[in-house]
């Protein structure tokens, strides 16, 4: 077991290694000068030649990567070429946003996906099974950009329940920064207009990310509990003469639930992937946005920043699960 | 054996039993059938542009709409099923051209060419799909082809994966210790006695990756990262129609249902191809 984490941190190591030189790689090989952008469209010459001096972009490429990954090593990201502030800075403060919508996103997916597969599971081939298998191949299908805009279409313009966009009503001020995550903020902060307004806001944005994983975890759920269902001590179970509610809420549900906690750390990693297309929809403050907006003004640090965050958590979550997984399920050792 | 195919009529039959797969059919045949035909279904040109007509509600004489330039929605939907179909078939055939050869190297050889090859393969896999798209989709400039580029990139180590898998079971076999036996060269039996057999589990994933490489370019090109306006792309289209979404819904709103519909016709057809020719493989999601 060790020796397993030792080695996954190991790999964990030269991911991040490989992501970083591939974004340097990659955003220097943007075409476009950033500095000219950055500088503004009124700049002379010597401006914008200070200017790449005062943010390293005139040394030559294998320098500036040292340079960068000597600073990543403590924490400095570099400066952002268009607000010229820390990225490490900026990124911390749309972080928060991304993983409030989210965790928000995940657990609508697990808690209606969940009982949805166990449903189809349970009544297979009814109605309930057949209008599941519509809602998951829906899920895996629909463009994720285009049913956010759908939502804002329905419940925004048709029937006027929920925001169209943004974290907090234009009226409010954002609760007390104490997390960052709005509604645990206004929570603490006993800030109940703010909370409102958080909850209705996050809504549909929550629902458009979420219904894929949704998806996957019914189908995930419905396979897991056919598959034990058809094992020996199930029927056993049943031959002692217990009622199929205690069968398969009791017997079943446990173990074929662990082969969907895994998927949640998966799922969780690809929400954050899937979540630059719905910040986009909803002008939602968070990482993608962001990510976008410095892909647009080819803002090299802050894409780099970007991509790492994401990257990192997207490795650290997987490795968490794998380790836990060993925990839960004491059949699986690691070489 | 593995991977290998039947299709005679029996199974062909079975194949068409499940109403699902029936319909995954015809949407698949549908949208293959409308790129090949376009001009003659989509009778207005596709990018001229007739400010007079801009933004018409569905009717007659525009069936869909017409957007801001005054263009027919429906012909640009036709004629994107052209651009669609084409990015699908190219991201998944790259992928696999590339995942494919890597997998069977890989899986062949074993030792440290496998312990190489697998490694970047896991690396390439720790990223997220879509943030590495975007970022190779920036950094070679937004057109679509750049965009299918970035899309190839993230998805080729799929492959790899899958074929490795296959060619450590198919290696086991007696054939492959003949065909080595008699001399044959490794490329030569990696090629013609192994791959070929591996096909079956490569055309299931193939055919449900075409439509999920089509969703995910057209989420690059909503994010202004591919297909450019005028380019009548699916994506593209939902990206300048958002503007209109409130006031003229049709505009995003039927471009959206086209993507919809491609990539459920591949799901449908490959999740029946997988029942079909190997009820065993099922991947996790």
């Amino acid at each position: 077991m060790g020796t397993y984490i030792a080695r996954r941190m190991a790999m964990l190591v030269l991911v991040l290694f490989g992501m970083s030189l591939l974004t340097f790689i990659i955003s220097h090989a943007i075409p476009g000068d950033p500095v000219r952008l950055a500088a503004g469209p009124h700049a002379g010459p010597e401006q914008i030649e200070s200017l790449r001096k005062q943010l390293g972009f005139d040394k030559p490429l294998p320098v500036q990567y040292m340079k960068y990954m000597s600073g990543l090593l403590r924490g400095d990201m570099g400066i952002s070429v268009e607000t010229r502030r820390p990225v490490r800075e900026e990124l911390m403060k749309y972080l928060p946003a991304t993983v409030e919508l989210s965790i928000f996103a995940l657990a609508i997916s697990v808690l209606l996906g969940l009982p949805l597969g166990v449903l189809s599971a349970v009544r297979r081939n009814s109605p309930i099974d057949h209008s599941g298998r519509m809602v998951c191949l829906l899920g895996a299908s629909t463009p994720i950009f285009w049913l956010g805009l759908l939502l804002q279409l329905l419940f925004y313009k048709n029937l006027g329940l929920l925001p169209i966009g943004g974290r907090i009503g234009m009226e409010l001020n954002p609760p007390t920064q104490i997390t960052g995550l709005y509604i645990l903020d206004s929570i603490l902060s006993l800030d109940w207009l703010a909370l409102k307004s958080s909850i209705l806001h996050i809504i549909l944005p929550a629902v458009t990310l979420g219904y894929g994983s949704m998806a996957v975890f019914t189908r995930m759920t419905r396979s897991s509990i056919l598959e034990i269902l058809n094992e020996d001590y199930i029927r056993t179970a049943r031959a002692k003469g217990l009622s199929e509610r205690i069968v398969i809420y009791k017997h079943a549900l446990r173990n074929a639930i662990l082969p969907v906690l895994t998927l949640i750390g998966l799922q969780f990693a690809s929400l954050l992937g899937g979540a630059v297309l719905t910040e986009t929809v909803f002008s939602w403050p968070g990482l993608g946005n962001y990510g976008v907006h410095a892909i647009m003004t080819l803002n090299f640090p802050a894409i780099m920043g970007v991509t790492l965050v994401i990257t990192t958590i997207f490795v650290a979550v997987n490795l968490v699960i794998d380790i836990s997984y060993a925990f839960v399920d004491p059949r699986i050792v690691y070489k | 054996m593995i991977g290998e195919i039947v299709m005679n009529k029996k199974s062909l039959a079975k194949f068409f039993k499940n109403p699902l797969n029936v319909i995954g059919v015809i949407i698949v045949m549908a949208i293959i059938l409308t790129a090949v035909v376009a001009p003659w279904i989509a009778r207005a040109d596709p990018v001229a542009i007739f400010m007079s007509n801009k933004l018409l509600p569905p009717g007659p004489g525009h069936i869909l709409g017409t957007d801001e330039m005054g263009r027919d929605i429906f012909s640009r939907i036709v004629y994107g099923a052209r651009i669609s179909l084409q990015v699908g078939i190219e991201v998944v055939a790259s992928a696999v051209l590339i995942g494919a050869t890597l997998g069977g190297v890989s899986g062949y050889f074993g030792g440290w060419i496998d312990e190489t090859i697998m490694r970047i393969t896991d690396m390439f896999l720790s990223f997220p799909s879509l943030i590495l798209a975007m970022a190779v989709a920036a950094a070679l400039g937004p057109t679509l082809t750049n965009a299918v580029m970035a899309v190839s990139l993230t998805w080729w180590p799929w492959y790899t994966r899958l074929v490795r898998g296959q060619v450590l079971a198919l290696r086991q076999f007696e054939y492959v210790e003949a065909a080595r036996a008699i001399g044959n060269r490794d490329i030569k039996i990696i090629f013609k006695h192994i791959l070929p057999n591996c096909i079956s589990p490569i055309i299931v994933q193939a055919t449900m990756d075409i439509g999920f490489a089509i969703q995910l370019t057209a989420g690059l090109s909503f994010i202004g990262l591919g297909a450019q306006p005028p380019t009548p792309e699916w994506g593209a289209m939902i990206s300048t129609g958002r503007q209109y979404l409130l006031s003229h819904w049709w505009y995003p709103t039927f471009p959206g249902m086209a993507i919809l519909l491609t990539v459920l016709g591949f799901n449908l057809v490959g999740d029946g191809l997988r029942d079909f020719l190997d009820p065993k493989m099922r991947r996790a999601d």
